[in-house]
């Protein structure tokens, strides 16, 4: 059946969908006129979309509506912001990247540069005979880290809950 | 932007006023049961796989582009869900008969007819089935139904030419009578 699907079965669906252009229609009709089988073929083709354009829906049931309320209302909703939330929230970003920028400025993780476990209290060095390592931690790194972090969530936040609906609203009005 | 007469509901259940998508669901849930219907062959699974689908269109309707079409986005995910639960599906042999196809019973040779189709359509792949579903049932172009099944346009064309083609092939016995009194 594979093999019997050629170019010209495309073309008797073409010309059934009105996809032709009309030169081509009026080949195609002329070559209707001259050739019994694609006058049948066509004919056919016809009838059967015809009767595949009957085809009905088919109804869920009665409570499949409910249902899916229903499901909606036991989920947690994913992302739904008010736009005073979500200013209050940006607001809160906005001001720990500025805190946490100012604290990198003024140097205050400039010393902190290194975590010594070997500590003081004297406790590791009674029952470890071993010095432990010390491990290198870069707090101007780690906090630059957070700040592009916070400058992102400030992005999708402004986003969601303040430009979104903004455009949404004036979109509605207008 | 697009014309979408769901547009304005889309919005406004954004904007909080949930219980609307209940008219959403309404409008759109016998063509998104049919269409799992196509794909699963099963009545509770296809109203599970609906069901499915809808919730997850409430979920991510806040990601919803609006200048596309949501009945396209939307039946994209009824068959994306259908498909995922064809793959938990256990291989089931289920006569033709027992799928519900929502016929009227006019004639008995009309019911026939449409019987005959059912059983054709049925022989066919999921993907062809759901691409005539989609011609046929909603008259989805091809472009549209590409987009549903996540399918180049031009192998959608194809799939649905020849899904077409078989079903005249099949379909030839019960035609030809009819065919020759045109």
């Amino acid at each position: 059946m594979e093999k019997d699907f050629n170019n010209s079965e495309h073309k008797i669906l073409d010309y059934l969908d009105g996809t032709m252009s009309p030169a081509e229609i009026e080949f195609f009709e002329q070559s209707m006129k001259n050739a019994q089988t694609l006058r049948k073929k066509v004919a056919e083709q016809r009838l059967l979309e015809s009767t595949l354009k009957t085809m009905r829906l088919v109804d869920p049931s009665s409570s499949f509506t409910q249902n899916v309320m229903t499901r909606i209302q036991e989920s947690p909703q994913s992302f739904n912001l008010s736009v005073r939330n979500g200013i209050l929230l940006l607001l809160g970003v906005m001001v720990v990247s500025f805190l946490a920028v100012w604290l990198v400025q003024s140097g205050v993780f400039d010393q902190s540069t290194a975590l010594n476990v070997n500590n003081e209290t004297g406790l590791i060095s009674k029952y470890i005979k071993q010095p432990l390592p010390s491990i290198p931690v870069n707090g101007k790194l780690i906090v630059n880290i957070i700040v592009l972090i916070n400058l992102a969530l400030g992005f999708l936040i402004l986003d969601r809950a303040v430009l979104r609906p903004y455009f949404e609203r004036r979109m509605r009005h207008s | 932007m697009t014309n979408d007469p769901d547009l304005g509901l889309i919005i406004r259940i954004l904007e909080g006023e949930q219980h609307l998508y209940a008219q959403l669901v309404n409008k759109h849930k016998s063509y998104a049961y049919s269409l799992a219907l196509r794909v699963l062959d099963d009545k509770s699974d296809a109203e599970e796989a609906a069901q499915d689908a809808f919730v997850k269109a409430f979920k991510y309707l806040a990601g919803f582009n609006r200048e596309a079409k949501f009945s396209t986005w939307l039946y994209r995910i009824v068959f994306n869900t259908a498909i995922s639960y064809k793959r938990k599906q256990k291989v089931k042999m289920q006569s033709i008969d027992t799928v519900q196809v929502g016929y009227h019973q006019d004639s008995m040779e009309k019911n026939d007819k449409k019987r005959f189709i059912e059983k054709a359509i049925g022989q066919l792949n999921e993907v062809d089935r759901v691409a005539i579903t989609l011609f046929y049932l909603q008259e989805f172009s091809l472009e549209e139904i590409a987009e549903i099944t996540n399918t180049p346009a031009n192998t959608v064309k194809v799939r649905v030419h020849r899904a077409r083609h078989r079903l005249a092939e099949e379909l030839k016995g019960i035609l030809h009578l009819e065919a020759l009194s045109l």
